[in-house]
């Protein structure tokens, strides 16, 4: 396969040129709002969930005592939405020879709507009934009668975390979304900007040949009648303008990503743990020595998890792509900027990148192996300036395989950027573009 | 017994590669056992390597023979793609099949689909830097590596 070309020009005054909206105003409201949201969810979550949940576990170790109800009476509160109910109890109870008075009838300390539902819940307590409490060895002043698990976190936890989680995700999202926003209008000005490309590229000697994408526009229709596959990918009936290209996995989609594989690895291990180190007579070495390698595993997850989170924050490429259909052989204009803290980037190297992946069956799992079959470092860049922004002329290989994507077999074409930040994890994110099958036959080509 | 000839547009013969949107002219001639028999004809790529075979027929066709002898043409359009392609780990091939399924009777004949006449070859894969690195170290032969693209 022939080495593609690349030729390097920066483009930060055209950039600098396009307009920008007060970004201020338009982030402020996202971020007020979306907090407000997540402190609302995190007060419920810590006590209404957490709090509730971290007593009743700790209650558990807790010793029965002997205990008589001095009153048992259903509390009414009202305001502007109506009634609501909560028990309220009073009751005696004796602990080493002593005497003492409680007033916590259990962990579940809401207030409910329905009072038939809490006069039922009482109703194995009436007056002067004789029956257990449950108190803290540690302090005996501390005492519940009712040591059930509080149902209500199970509701209340998982609602609170919507809470934080949309609340957060406003605050933190929206202002980003703002922000990327504006950079790809800038973008595509800046890709629509055709004329002014041509002219820095013929300023600087590296003007391409007349060979261009009105060439392609005018060959599409000749297609009609000739079968494609759906494994490959084909023109449609869009022009052949700039493209701004998505990231082949977003951060946010690596994290959950791998959150989730750490949370399920993690939970099963645990449970091994937790029944191992809760043995009376200790924990058995034999199975200490068989768990240490999941602990670790699990370890090496979770800081895999912390390093994708702290890749979250690393400065983002915006990429736009000149040419909306590429083939083997064709040139074209591949343009970035990115956004965020660039000067902590001390080096950036852009790869053009394909690979092979084929999926198999082995035993009873499923395997997909890759392999890259060629890299091409389109740019090396160290100065910040060229870092923020660039544009480079990339040649695809004359004999470059398209694009196929079948189901178990695939080529694929990335644009890769590498980014080396000292003490933080790296800019490592992929672009995928698709390269097209050879223009159908001309009889009279 | 069935054979398949394939040939160009302009007669061409004894060329077996085809580019696409080319016009494909397909003569089947067959010689069954037997009168009223259903023929079949693909055209087809398929997969082949490490991965899971996979195939998708371009175009088909089905007709019914009288008589147990005879012979048919047919012209076809290549399609665009997958080219034939001869990768480290996966390989596209062509093939036109002609098959009768009642009586098990099945001939195929390999074409290319290609701009060049040859199917496009891949290099070995390229390796990290780091890893030829840690190759060399140890005096094993390194492939290319991601910082020398392929030639």
């Amino acid at each position: 396969m022939e080495t593609g070309s690349t030729t390097t020009v920066t483009t930060s005054t055209q950039i600098e040129n396009v307009r920008r909206p007060n970004r201020w105003l338009l982030g402020c409201f996202p971020i007020a709002f979306g907090s407000i949201f997540t402190l609302a969810g995190l007060g419920v979550l810590i006590f209404a969930g957490l709090w509730p949940l971290s007593l009743w576990f700790q209650s558990l170790s807790w010793v029965e005592a002997p205990c008589k109800i001095d009153s048992a009476s259903i509390e009414t509160h009202s305001d502007s939405d109506g009634d609501t109910y909560s028990p309220k109890v009073t009751y005696t109870y004796v602990w080493k020879g002593d005497n003492y008075q409680g007033t916590r009838f259990a962990w579940d300390q809401t207030s409910y709507g329905s009072r038939s539902s809490i006069e039922k819940w009482m109703e194995p307590f009436p007056v002067g009934a004789k029956t257990v409490c449950y108190v803290n060895p540690k302090d005996p002043k501390d005492a519940v009668l009712l040591r059930s698990f509080p149902k209500i976190v199970l509701f209340v936890i998982p609602f609170s975390l919507i809470f934080v989680a949309v609340g957060g995700g406003v605050a933190w999202g929206v202002p980003r979304l703002i922000r990327n926003q504006q950079a790809r209008m800038q973008m595509v000005a800046l890709g629509q900007d055709r004329a002014a490309m041509r002219t820095m590229a013929a300023v600087s000697g590296t003007e391409r040949s007349p060979r261009e994408s009105a060439t392609i526009v005018s060959r599409a229709p000749e297609q009609e009648g000739i079968p494609v596959s759906a494994s490959v990918p084909h023109e449609t009936g869009e022009s052949n303008e700039p493209l701004i290209i998505e990231p082949k996995m977003g951060r946010w989609m690596n994290l959950v990503g791998i959150l989730l594989i750490c949370c399920f690895w993690n939970g099963i291990v645990s449970v091994f743990l937790f029944s191992m180190f809760g043995d009376k007579n200790g924990p058995p070495i034999f199975m200490m020595l068989f768990l240490t390698p999941f602990v670790l595993v699990g370890l090496g997850l979770m800081a895999a998890v912390g390093y994708t989170f702290l890749g979250l924050f690393n400065p983002k490429p915006v990429l736009v792509c000149s040419d909306r259909w590429l083939y083997a052989g064709s040139e074209f204009e591949l343009s970035w900027m990115m956004k965020g803290n660039i000067s902590r980037i001390r080096k950036l190297t852009v790869y053009l990148e394909g690979t092979e992946s084929v999926t198999y069956r082995q035993g009873t799992s499923t395997r997909t192996e890759n392999k890259l079959f060629y890299s091409l470092p389109v740019a090396e860049l160290t100065d910040s300036e060229s870092i923020a922004q660039s544009y480079h002329i990339v040649k695809i290989p004359d004999d470059a395989m398209h694009t196929f994507n079948a189901t178990s077999n695939k080529i694929y074409w990335q644009v890769r950027f590498a980014g080396e930040i000292p003490w933080w994890p790296d800019v490592a994110d992929t672009f995928e573009i698709n390269i097209l099958p050879p223009l159908p036959y001309r009889k009279d080509a | 017994m069935i054979q398949i000839e394939l040939s160009h547009e302009d007669g061409r013969e004894g060329e077996d590669w085809f580019c696409p949107g080319e016009l494909l002219v397909v003569k089947v001639r067959w010689q069954l056992p037997k009168d009223n028999c259903e023929l079949s004809l693909q055209v087809l790529w398929e997969t082949e390597g490490k991965g899971t075979d996979e195939s998708e027929a371009a175009h088909e066709m089905e007709w019914e023979s009288e008589k147990s002898s005879g012979e048919q043409t047919f012209e076809v359009l290549m399609p665009r793609g997958p080219v034939s392609f001869d990768g480290n780990m996966l390989k596209i091939r062509w093939y036109v099949d002609c098959y009768v399924e009642a009586l098990g009777i099945k001939a195929r004949k390999p074409l290319m689909l290609s701009t060049t006449g040859a199917p496009i070859r891949l290099p070995e894969p390229v390796i990290p830097a780091g890893m030829a690195k840690v190759m060399k170290l140890f005096g094993m032969k390194t492939p290319p590596t991601e910082s020398t693209p392929t030639t």
